[in-house]
């Protein structure tokens, strides 16, 4: 009874449904393949190599236990060793990009988007960093610090505070590098963040706002009563993407600093890209992403579960 | 008026576009057609029976006109092939890549220096030991022979392959102080031959021009350059044979300043730091936030008497200099202290910048050509072409002086060449080549020896310490 009934089922599969099947399938198959290719080939082989070495001899990666892990820790302590220096400044790149560039990108939007005077100037003003390849902002902007050509020290001098320039150049001297590569990031980093604030501020309903107004609501409680929860899961977005700065930014030191002086301005993923570049180490570059994923994860969850109980999204 | 604007940023983007479309046809009087400066570079009426022969060479300092004109001739002399070259500024970053996927292949690479032993080990390059032997048209020398030692043994390496020539030498280096030539007639300066000249000559540039001219210009930001004057002074102090033992990395005494090479290196790095230390004035301020390009600009804006630099400064820059600007180079001035040969006098030394190479890849479609077009690179003819065009020469037995239009600076570097001992690092010692021996442990000390946070005696006190704790550990991981 049972058997038949299957072959019943069986039969009622049409010509028509194994086409919509293989359609299905064949779209889900990408998705699938790219995370088994892209995600868990990758990482999986990442985790095989921070324990294997390659024998220049056998052309052959071996198997070194530990010796990568006990090797990198063994770093921190080696004479020149810049692991330090790139744990801090990663962080600092992170608190920068959350707690400066995104409450700043928020607060010039809420001003775009409330239309001051000039608002469409300072959009593009504040957009046109983001649209200029990097390769030449920071070339643009080295430029400007140089102290044969630039106009900082040119001004400086100008305005009787010659003496302030660093003898060793803006970008020489440990002193000034990281503050103005912070400086760099603040400038070019702010444009993108406003676009899309301000897009999700122009879809908060008037109605909101006006009722608001009819209750006396200044400009500064619409900020931070109406436009911001409303806008809450967007910034808790890009707050979440402001995290993996610490663990993936390296294009603007390499670019503006080359690291230096001595490795003040090394970030981790620029000395995980030296690793592998310069020094032909991917084993070592292999074990430093190991690391920076074991530690990463859980402050990445975490913050994760905070942004989304400050943060909830309302629908509107 | 938006739409004025949207109409002239159309009209922008079609013209850039069209012009993307333009090509240059240059055809000699042999017949040699030349595409867009080197696109296509193949014989009339061969086009379509011509074996590709696929180059890609790193186009900075030197240009392409070179290989453009090489390639010309080689094309001319061998119609069979057709060249077609392909420039990148960053070939040496990009090589290992393009070697391991192994698709899409140049037949030859050009790449500055990397670590061509690693692709080797690898097995991606392919063994040049028949290239070795083989002898330029109409002369008598094998390539090996016809070029210099220290090359032919750096070209040589042990893999799971056997031993075997892997790389050809592209470019030779002379590396020196380079100096404004004007105006060091102008002031009447005189070129020093030791450092305690130099010392004197700084301080006359300064008194000469209250301050406004500087002895020195250098970039900070890439450190590599502050090495050819540390090893030039290493090398003076200790004798190019003790430099060379620091290389073979047989102990940790390697890195003792009590005796040489180490005393060698700490005498080196105290002379860095008496020149270019901050509170001797001697260089232009803020030049250790400078790449290279904005020093040498400082240097041939007349704002620095002097740079350290090496060959290829001259044509770098051409584009850039005045047309009355006449540059020269000078020998690195001796070290009191330093050695001297049997006749009594200092001994000259060159410090060749680590080398640019050339490679072809195994897996290249047309290794025969290739062999062949290198082989031809290596005749005295195109080893002079090479001169003439680069002003820089190429480490093979070629007699310069037939070169009549050289400039000044080529001539004095071509003088440095041939009076010196020629040498540049290398290493085939186990821990070396696994990165626990190094020139100097901890990274180039240059940086933080001219900001003042550290001193020479310090850093080699260190690297001592660091060499005897670790030796057998490094030992042990690197076999």
């Amino acid at each position: 009874m049972s058997s038949s009934l299957v072959l019943k089922k069986k039969k009622k599969i049409t010509k028509t449904q194994l086409l919509r099947a293989i359609f299905i399938i064949s779209f889900i198959s990408i998705p699938i393949i790219h995370f088994i290719i892209f995600t868990l080939y990758v990482n999986a082989d990442t985790v095989l190599l921070s324990f294997e070495r390659f024998d220049l001899q056998t052309r052959k990666y071996r198997w070194v236990h530990f010796e990568n892990y006990i090797e990198f820790f063994e770093g921190f302590n080696k004479p020149g060793s810049v692991f330090a220096k790139a744990i801090r400044n990663s962080i600092l790149f992170f608190l920068l990009n959350d707690f400066v560039i995104l409450p700043l990108s928020f607060i010039f939007a809420f001003f775009m988007y409330k239309k001051i005077p000039f608002a469409n100037g300072y959009r593009i003003i504040f957009y046109l960093p983001s649209i200029i390849s990097p390769v030449v902002l920071t070339m643009l902007f080295s430029f400007m610090f140089d102290s044969s050509i630039g106009i900082v020290d040119s001004l400086l001098r100008v305005l009787g505070l010659g003496a302030k320039i660093p003898e060793l150049g803006w970008f020489g001297d440990s002193k000034t590098a990281m503050p103005i590569l912070l400086v760099y990031c603040v400038w070019s980093g702010i444009g993108a963040n406003i676009v899309l604030i301000s897009g999700a501020m122009s879809r908060i309903p008037q109605e909101i706002i006006e009722a608001g107004k009819l209750d006396g609501l200044s400009m500064f409680k619409e900020m931070i009563y109406i436009t911001l929860p409303l806008t809450g899961s967007l910034l808790a977005t890009l707050w979440m993407m402001g995290v993996p700065v610490i663990f993936t930014f390296f294009l603007t030191p390499m670019l503006i600093t080359n690291g230096g002086p001595d490795g003040e301005t090394y970030t981790i993923a620029m000395y995980i890209v030296t690793s592998i570049r310069n020094d032909n180490n991917i084993t070592m570059g292999a074990t430093v992403g190991v690391i920076c994923a074991i530690v990463g994860t859980p402050i990445v969850v975490i913050l994760r579960k905070v942004i989304d109980r400050l943060f909830p999204a309302y629908e509107y | 008026m938006k739409k004025l604007v949207l109409i002239f940023l159309l009209m922008f983007l079609f013209s850039a576009l069209v012009s993307c479309k333009d090509t240059t046809e240059v055809v000699n009087e042999n017949g040699v057609i030349v595409l867009n400066n080197g696109d296509k570079i193949y014989k009339e009426g061969y086009l379509d029976s011509a074996t590709t022969l696929k180059i890609s060479f790193t186009e900075a300092g030197f240009g392409r006109n070179w290989l453009v004109q090489i390639a010309t001739q080689f094309v001319d002399k061998y119609p069979e092939y057709m060249v077609v070259l392909d420039g990148d500024p960053q070939l040496a970053s990009s090589l290992a890549t393009k070697l391991e996927s192994g698709r899409n292949l140049s037949d030859i690479f050009f790449p500055l220096n990397s670590p061509w032993e690693t692709y080797a080990y690898k097995g991606w390059l392919e063994p040049l030991d028949d290239l070795y032997e083989m002898i330029p048209d109409g002369e008598n020398k094998t390539n090996a022979e016809k070029m210099d030692e220290v090359y032919r043994e750096y070209s040589k390496l042990s893999t799971a392959d056997g031993t075997h020539y892997y790389c050809m030498p592209w470019n030779d280096t002379i590396t020196g102080i380079c100096y404004n030539y004007n105006m060091f007639q102008e002031y009447g300066w005189n070129l020093p031959t030791t450092t305690d000249e130099l010392e004197t000559l700084c301080q006359k540039i300064l008194s000469d021009t209250n301050g406004k001219i500087k002895p020195f210009a250098y970039p900070g930001k890439i450190g590599g350059y502050f090495d050819f004057l540390g090893s030039t002074w290493w090398m003076q102090a200790s004798g190019v044979d003790e430099y060379k033992k620091f290389f073979d990395f047989e102990s940790y005494d390697i890195y003792n300043s009590e005796i040489d090479p180490g005393r060698g290196k700490l005498l080196a790095l105290k002379e860095v730091v008496r020149f270019y230390s901050m509170d001797k004035g001697y260089c232009i301020s803020g030049s250790m936030s400078k790449d290279h390009i904005t020093s040498q600009m400082d240097f041939i804006n007349s704002k620095a008497a002097m740079i350290l630099n090496a060959n290829w400064l001259e044509t770098e820059m051409k584009d850039s200099m005045d047309e009355d600007f006449v540059m020269g180079m000078m020998r690195i001035p001796y070290l009191s202290n330093a050695k001297k040969d049997e006749n009594g006098e200092f001994i000259k030394v060159n410090y060749v910048a680590p080398p640019d190479y050339i490679v072809i890849p195994k897996g290249a479609s047309n290794i025969e050509g290739a062999k062949k077009f290198l082989n031809f690179m290596n005749t005295d003819e195109m080893l002079l072409l090479y001169t003439k065009y680069t002003g820089s020469p190429r480490p093979f037995d070629y007699d310069t002086n037939s070169l009549t239009d050289l400039s000044k600076f080529t001539m004095d570097c071509l003088k440095i060449r041939e009076e010196s001992n020629n040498y540049f690092d290398f290493s085939r010692a186990k821990i070396y080549q696994n990165g626990y021996g190094t020139k100097y442990i901890g990274g180039q000390p240059y940086s933080a020896l001219i900001r003042g946070d550290n001193t020479p005696e310090r850093f080699c006190e260190i690297e001592f310490f660091e060499a005897e704790d670790n030796w057998s550990t490094w030992q042990a991981r690197s076999n």
